[in-house]
């Protein structure tokens, strides 16, 4: 696990924009953290990084959308998932994210953690909170295995 | 008839039994069991001169496996069997698979592997030797968990499944373990499994899913 500060909504985009870089197709990040506390301006900064050239706003009444990317790391959707207003599982199951990411996609989930049982063990996890001084604290779980300097990120 | 619905895997398959005579069709490999699974119930009918009305019995594998698959599979049974009134029968991918290893002359300790995704497997443990006998339920695990347990065990086992080629790094290492890799569970398998089973109500499994209604349950909902 590793934390990194964010004191300005601008360094909360970077911070997404720099964990993109290490995302491959198959990949499921889980953003957990309440409201406000910068899940979608992250969201914003790995879609930016992938190279989505729309506008990235939460998704929070349509579940899920997709995303059309253009980069080189073989990612050509990202879907925006965004399960707060999931009851139970099965809605969450029914989206069948960790299936539809499996060939050629990423996920990214905010209010993720409603889905814990479904991501396996292997996945991506940011855990956002508000520090009182407005700055927000991002920690960083990355999937066994993976090669990525976290130390840097967090710099 | 009896007519039997594969879509446990990225593979679409059936089977039809008239009498003591079965064939089965691959429909797909590749994911598309919305596309191909209903009009290839229609064409396998045709092929044997009959039409739905001519089902007495759907056996339906009911999981776990490929979410996207299995919600086809489970929900054309039961349509099917609502409009034909034939009898709905659920089999298990893990005891299909199973029930296939025996008919291919697998004898002793097996486990059956379903590809889970994320990182885990689908596993059930059975013995095969008259008759093919579970002897757990089926569970969630890491591949390589499933492969320290049997190398630390040490008794001869056969994996079988879906799962033998994806975790074949894994399960492969394992001392003592032979490895029947089948991509599917084959719907014959399905079809003599389901021989004499009663009928009823069919909800998929999905195994996932049971440990998780707390998460939902218990949180505070902003």
């Amino acid at each position: 696990m590793s934390v990194r500060r964010c004191a300005t909504p601008a360094d909360t985009f970077a911070a997404g924009h720099r964990l993109a870089g290490w995302l491959v197709a198959g990949d499921v990040v889980v953003l957990t953290g309440p409201l406000g506390a910068g899940k979608t301006v992250f969201s914003t900064g790995v879609a930016s990084a992938l190279g989505v050239r729309e506008r990235v706003t939460s998704p929070t009444f349509t579940l899920v959308r997709p995303h059309r990317c253009a980069n080189d790391q073989g990612i050509v959707t990202l879907y925006h998932a965004d399960l707060y207003r999931t009851q139970r599982l099965d809605e969450v199951a029914d989206l069948a994210l960790g299936e539809l990411v499996e060939e050629s996609a990423v996920a990214l989930v905010e209010w993720g953690e409603r889905g814990d049982a479904l991501w396996g063990p292997e996945h991506w996890r940011v855990r956002f909170s508000l520090a009182p001084d407005e700055a927000r604290t991002l920690e960083l779980a990355v999937p066994a295995g993976r090669a990525v300097d976290v130390a840097e990120w967090a710099a | 008839m009896i007519l039997a619905i594969e879509t446990a895997t990225t593979a679409c398959a059936i089977g039809l039994a008239d009498g003591d005579r079965v064939v089965e069709a691959l429909l797909a490999e590749d994911r598309r069991h919305v596309e191909v699974l209903t009009p290839g119930i229609g064409a396998l009918l045709a092929r044997a001169g009959a039409d739905a009305s001519a089902l007495t019995r759907i056996v339906v594998d009911r999981g776990p496996g490929l979410y996207t698959g299995l919600r086809v599979g489970v929900a054309t049974a039961i349509a099917l069997a609502d409009a034909t009134g034939a009898e709905l029968v659920a089999v298990t991918s893990l005891e299909v698979y199973a029930a296939a290893a025996a008919a291919r002359g697998v004898c002793g300790a097996l486990v059956a592997v379903v590809d889970g995704r994320r990182g885990e497997v689908f596993a059930q443990r059975f013995a095969l030797d008259d008759e093919v006998v579970a002897l757990d339920a089926p569970r969630v695990l890491r591949p390589r968990d499933l492969a320290i347990a049997w190398a630390t065990d040490g008794t001869p086992v056969t994996f079988v499944g879906d799962g033998v080629v994806r975790y074949a790094s894994d399960l492969g290492a394992v001392p003592n373990a032979t490895g029947l890799a089948l991509a599917w569970p084959p719907p014959a398998s399905a079809l003599a499994r389901a021989a004499g089973r009663a009928s009823g109500p069919v909800h998929p499994l999905y195994l996932r899913e049971a440990d998780a209604v707390a998460n939902f349950t218990t949180r505070d909902r902003p």
